[in-house]
């Protein structure tokens, strides 16, 4: 029986932007708790979140720097559905945005964050 | 002169001529609220905020629009700041939101008082307002029957005279079976037309807030008002409003009305099937051309529906979990367990139903099977409706397969019977389109109601056939004897 | 679909089904599920998925700071609260 190892990499990077990802509260460092926190973030009824358009291009800028391919449509269904993931793990939708990288890619990724830091 | 009954038209006209002040009118409005009481409509009053802000009004005497002084109620899934916004549930039982629904906050900035918050199915899931937390709202045409749902007590709100207008909502048919059940008139809007920022959400890609009044014309100055871009909600359409007043009365010779093949209005009690065919014969007499389509897709909307809306559901209410707002279960071991106590305690059996439903459509193993699935049978039945508004410009049904029924006589043993109540509505919400319900007369001295469905942000096509529709016939006229209550 | 699915479902969904109503629910999730299993007669194949009435893109906001907390509010409406916090039961021993 031959094995072959492939190892998959789940990388968090905080994005340098002013805002949230699906909000438009401050993302700054040190404020009092629960300030930097607008109706969307509470997850009042009734909100509805937008996706931040700079974390939108990190991200593509992100996936084209390590050579993935970038899908021309994403579905994130309704954005709602983002905020609500602790309590039901719709894993169907999250891999949708999530980058799965398999080990030739590794390094190369590595290198780019290197550089950004 | 008594206010009740009266449309928006006709109030403004009063306002205008001073024959009554805006505070008189929201008085008369309250007391009208309390005499009806019995009726169940409203879950929370604004009272002392309806007779400030009427005051104000004719202190200003400034009536730049047509909606200032004009008393309204809002169903109560919108956010009203605070205001109590329950959406008929134990777990929101005291809620009091920060801020106020965009179509909401646009007909108060238009100078309408909201007197009251109504009641609903719990969380708009139902069609018959039996699922509320607060009771079942009484038909206001008969005691101990259903008003419809889930926008129950918004239309028995109307049709009893109390408010000339209400919002709801609609997710399958939640304006429309009611206005049908009340013998009022209702609208869904196109999706997108009016912004969802604030409304309280079931299923995300379904609901649409919209319009109950007594009249087309009602409809059409509240659409004017709720509609419009709202960056707030990303699905918010960015296209040109028309002036939806402007354009009813316009004739309707050669107006193609479409007939679906694929209801057999046979099956229907032959008194509804009646009232279809004379106004099918009134619409003629109009002008209106009749066409047979075909939407072959057409009969799987109820299953595709009931896949999509209990799974956007079961995703929406995931974040009622007792922590930042809402019910809270006492004594509770860990946050595990204050999330499943708050839960179980704050919903309803119905609402329980559907979530479990939704986590099952989209958990692993059987995402692709239901969940996906239905989605694509959606695209089948949209492209249905695409090629049918090929050849006409909209589609005519009935509201219901039938009149407004006894209160715990449907849906107790199988919950699948109540769901073909909306089997007439349900497939508009899954294309987006618009439609409106319209009364067009009774069946047992219960009102019946005729459904349009119009092509995409074709409201004002629809309005004004039901404009004319109304203006040529009296049904919307009739008044229930509300001497039981 | 049997008990210890929907024991399984309840916890997903983090609801809890009284003893004596469980039947109830399973067989009713069966006639619901029934209904929905009546789309598989339906050929599908080549057919994209309808997630939205409006395919269109997503609006997406300006990474430009707007404020607009009202914590006071917030936390008014939370079952327990201090005044800075939501409280619950202790998390970490």
């Amino acid at each position: 029986m031959s094995w072959e190892t492939v190892i998959g990499l789940e990388t968090h990077v905080q994005l340098s932007t002013k805002t949230k990802l699906f909000s438009r509260a401050s993302t700054a460092f040190g404020a009092s708790p629960n300030t930097n926190v607008n109706l969307i973030d509470c997850g009042l009824p009734g909100v509805l979140p937008s996706v931040n358009k700079e974390a939108f291009y990190k991200a593509i800028r992100f996936g084209m720097a390590v050579g993935a391919q970038i899908n021309q449509t994403s579905i994130l269904l309704d954005l709602e559905w983002l905020l609500v993931q602790r309590l039901i793990k719709l894993q169907y939708l999250t891999e949708k945005i999530t980058f799965t990288l398999i080990s030739q890619r590794v390094i190369k990724l590595l290198k780019w964050i290197y550089q950004l830091l | 002169m008594s206010i009740q009954f009266k449309s928006i038209a006709d109030l403004r006209e009063m306002l205008d001529d001073k024959s009554i002040s805006a505070s008189e009118l929201i008085q008369e409005s309250l007391e009208l609220a309390k005499k009806y009481k019995e009726l169940n409509c409203f879950v929370t009053m604004n009272e002392e905020f309806s007779v400030k802000k009427a005051n104000a009004i004719d202190v200003n005497k400034k009536t730049s629009s047509r909606l200032s002084g004009i008393p309204l109620a809002q169903k109560d899934l919108f956010c009203t700041e605070g205001l109590r916004t329950t959406c008929s549930s134990k777990i929101l039982s005291n809620f009091i939101p920060p801020y106020t629904a965009t179509a909401v906050k646009k007909l108060e900035d238009a100078g309408s008082i909201t007197i009251g918050k109504t009641n609903m199915d719990e969380f708009a899931m139902g069609s018959s307002n039996e699922t509320s937390f607060f009771g079942n709202v009484h038909n206001p045409w008969k005691k101990g029957y259903v008003p419809g749902g889930s926008s129950g007590g918004s239309a028995a709100a109307v049709a009893a005279g109390i408010v000339p207008a209400a919002t709801g909502t609609d997710t399958g048919g939640s304006i429309r079976q009611p206005a049908a059940h009340c013998g009022i008139t209702g609208l869904k809007p196109t999706y997108g037309r009016i912004s969802r920022w604030g409304m309280i959400a079931f299923a995300s890609s379904l609901d649409q807030a919209g319009p109950l009044a007594r009249t087309a014309e009602d409809c059409a100055i509240l659409l004017n008002t709720m509609s419009g871009h709202d960056a707030k909600d990303t699905t918010s359409l960015n296209s040109n409003v028309p002036d939806f007043l402007e354009n009813i009365n316009q004739p309707i010779d050669g107006l193609k009305i479409g007939l679906i093949k694929e209801f057999n209005l046979s099956d229907l009690d032959s008194q509804v099937q009646a009232r279809f065919e004379e106004s099918k014969k009134a619409y003629e007499k109009l002008g209106a051309q009749f066409i047979e389509v075909s939407l072959p897709n057409i009969s799987a909307s109820v299953p595709t529906y009931y896949s999509i809306a209990p799974a956007e559901c079961s995703s929406n209410l995931s974040r009622f979990d007792g922590v930042r707002f809402g019910h809270r279960a006492e004594s509770t071991d860990d946050l595990n367990d204050l999330y499943i106590k708050s839960r179980s305690e704050g919903f309803g059996d119905e609402v329980k139903r559907r979530i479990l439903i939704g986590t099952y459509a989209l958990s692993a193993g059987y995402y692709d099977a239901y969940y996906k699935k239905a989605q694509q049978v959606r695209r089948l039945i949209k492209n249905d409706f695409d090629n049918a508004f090929q050849s006409v410009d909209a589609l005519m049904t009935p509201t219901s397969p039938n009149t407004a029924f006894k209160f715990g006589s449907k849906g107790t043993q199988n919950p699948v019977e109540l769901y073909l109540e909306d089997l007439f509505t349900i497939s508009s919400n899954l294309a987006g389109l618009p439609a409106i319900s319209i009364p067009h007369g009774q069946v047992n001295s219960l009102p019946v109601g005729l459904q349009l469905i119009g092509n995409f942000l074709r409201e004002d096509q629809l309005l004004n056939a039901a404009h004319i529709f109304q203006k040529n016939s009296d049904y919307h006229l009739a008044k229930p004897n509300l001497g039981d209550f | 679909m049997d008990q210890e699915t929907v024991r399984t479902i309840c916890y997903l969904a983090r609801l809890e089904i009284d003893e004596n109503k469980s039947e109830k629910i399973q067989k009713d999730l069966e006639t619901i599920i029934d209904l929905i299993g009546s789309l598989q007669t339906i050929d599908t194949s080549d057919v994209e998925p309808l997630y939205s009435p409006l395919e269109m893109t997503a609006l997406m906001h300006e990474d430009i700071e707007k404020s607009d907390n009202k914590k006071e509010k917030f936390l008014e409406n939370a079952a327990a609260s201090n005044e800075d916090y939501f409280l619950v039961p202790r998390v970490v021993e």
